[in-house]
């Protein structure tokens, strides 16, 4: 299993004609293998969000080319890439993504009904999980009765409920408190060691407890590469 | 897994009890509107009866009508305000076809209680003559229970087809939009 990004570019038309498309993202060459752990670092607008939108095929490259496997993003067919989401990948976005109606335990299963598993498994893990990130006393609470940091955790476990490949975190700790986001780095380095890869975003430092790329990303470009993270 | 999406869509029916309410009450009226239309097909064959067929027809044709642009009406405003969790299920890796077949499941299990309300009630109706025109649904006592039957399973059959179709035909359109554009959907 490996990701592999070759000379990617992304553009967004403009919505007014008159107006130049925005280049979110230039010439970006990466390869991320599994077990590893990858950090896209910079500002706002730096094309973080976009380039794991990329990497997670919700967005379609306009140049250049993302290899998931050995599915090739601008070539395939929605089903292809949405069967792949569904097997390997474990999406959290930045945005709060919930199911407004649902309780929490509800808003973990229902993306994840439709794998070979039953829902009793699926429930099972969905409790430990949400254990993991103290959020049990919650399983019934609607999503707007729960505070930002509180609908992370719960997108996290929604993500890491069918146990992915790779885990695409946008922002994952920006909005959790110091325990909290302990917590979640504290998950992801587990998930790592069964072997999924992690790749997220952040403008904020992620305090990795072991060894993973560094990307510096600005105006759309990776300026600097560096090692860190291991202890 | 059927097992799962079944409780999936139970849970979406509790959860939007108006829409819910309202894909009911439609397969309620168009069963009642098209058991009338077989009955009567089934029981009046005498010529003296033809323009009061064809009266009750058109009036009876022109709710079931009604009753279906109505459906389409409602799924379009379900499917909207439904447009944002359709692009979270998506993001998430559920399929296409797998959507569809949930709500699929949401509508025949609403259409199929509507409709066999709506033949109940009708049946009562008649039976009972509150619902009574002279001569015409005298003919009601000379079909069989098993015809009856027969007719009301047609009927829910039907009616079943019909709020499928209009649904899923509409449904299909809206998922053919890319998730990140489903997603910026009204809540």
């Amino acid at each position: 299993m490996s990701i592999k990004i070759i000379r990617l570019a992304k553009q967004y038309t403009s919505v007014q004609e008159t107006e130049r498309a925005v280049k979110a993202l230039h010439n970006i060459n990466l390869d991320i293998n599994e077990g590893s752990t990858t950090i896209f670092y910079g500002p706002t607008g730096s094309g973080k969000t976009t380039l794991i939108q990329l990497i997670s095929g919700i967005l379609r490259p306009t140049y250049g080319e993302v290899v998931l496997n050995s599915i090739h993003m601008s070539r395939a067919r929605d089903r292809e890439i949405t069967r792949f989401r569904e097997e390997y990948i474990g999406y959290i976005p930045q945005e709060i993504l919930l199911i407004r109606d649902l309780t929490v335990l509800e808003n973990i299963l229902s993306p994840n009904l439709f794998r070979n598993e039953t829902r009793k498994a699926l429930k099972v893990r969905a409790l430990e999980l949400l254990e993991e990130l103290d959020m049990l006393h919650k399983q019934n609470a609607k999503p707007y009765q729960l505070s930002g940091g509180e609908q992370k955790k719960v997108m996290i476990a929604r993500a890491l409920l069918k146990e992915p490949g790779y885990i695409l975190a946008d922002e994952p700790v920006s909005e959790l408190d110091r325990d909290s986001a302990n917590s979640v780095i504290t998950l992801f380095s587990e998930y790592r060691k069964r072997g999924s890869a992690i790749v997220a975003a952040s403008h904020k430092k992620l305090q990795m407890r072991h060894r993973c790329d560094i990307y510096l990303l600005y105006k759309g470009q990776i300026i600097e590469y560096t090692r860190g993270g291991a202890k | 897994m059927l097992g799962n999406s079944f409780w999936l869509a139970a849970t979406n029916i509790r959860r939007k009890k108006f829409s819910s309410i309202l894909f009911f009450v439609i397969a309620f009226f168009i069963s009642q509107s098209l058991f009338l239309i077989s009955l009567t097909r089934s029981f009046i064959r005498l010529s003296d009866f033809s323009d009061i067929r064809t009266f009750f027809s058109t009036v009876v044709l022109s709710v079931l009508v009604l009753s279906i642009l109505l459906l389409i009406a409602l799924t379009l405003l379900h499917m909207n305000s439904r447009k944002r969790e359709l692009g979270i299920m998506r993001i998430f890796g559920a399929r296409k076809s797998e959507i569809l077949t949930v709500a699929c499941l949401e509508i025949v299990l609403l259409s199929i209680t509507g409709a066999a309300a709506g033949i109940a009630c009708m049946v009562l109706l008649i039976k009972t003559n509150m619902l009574y025109l002279p001569h015409f649904f005298q003919g009601m006592a000379r079909i069989d229970t098993f015809k009856l039957i027969g007719i009301a399973g047609q009927t829910i059959f039907l009616v079943a087809l019909i709020e499928v179709l209009v649904s899923m035909l509409l449904l299909a359109i809206l998922l053919h939009k890319d998730i990140t554009r489903l997603t910026r959907g009204s809540v």
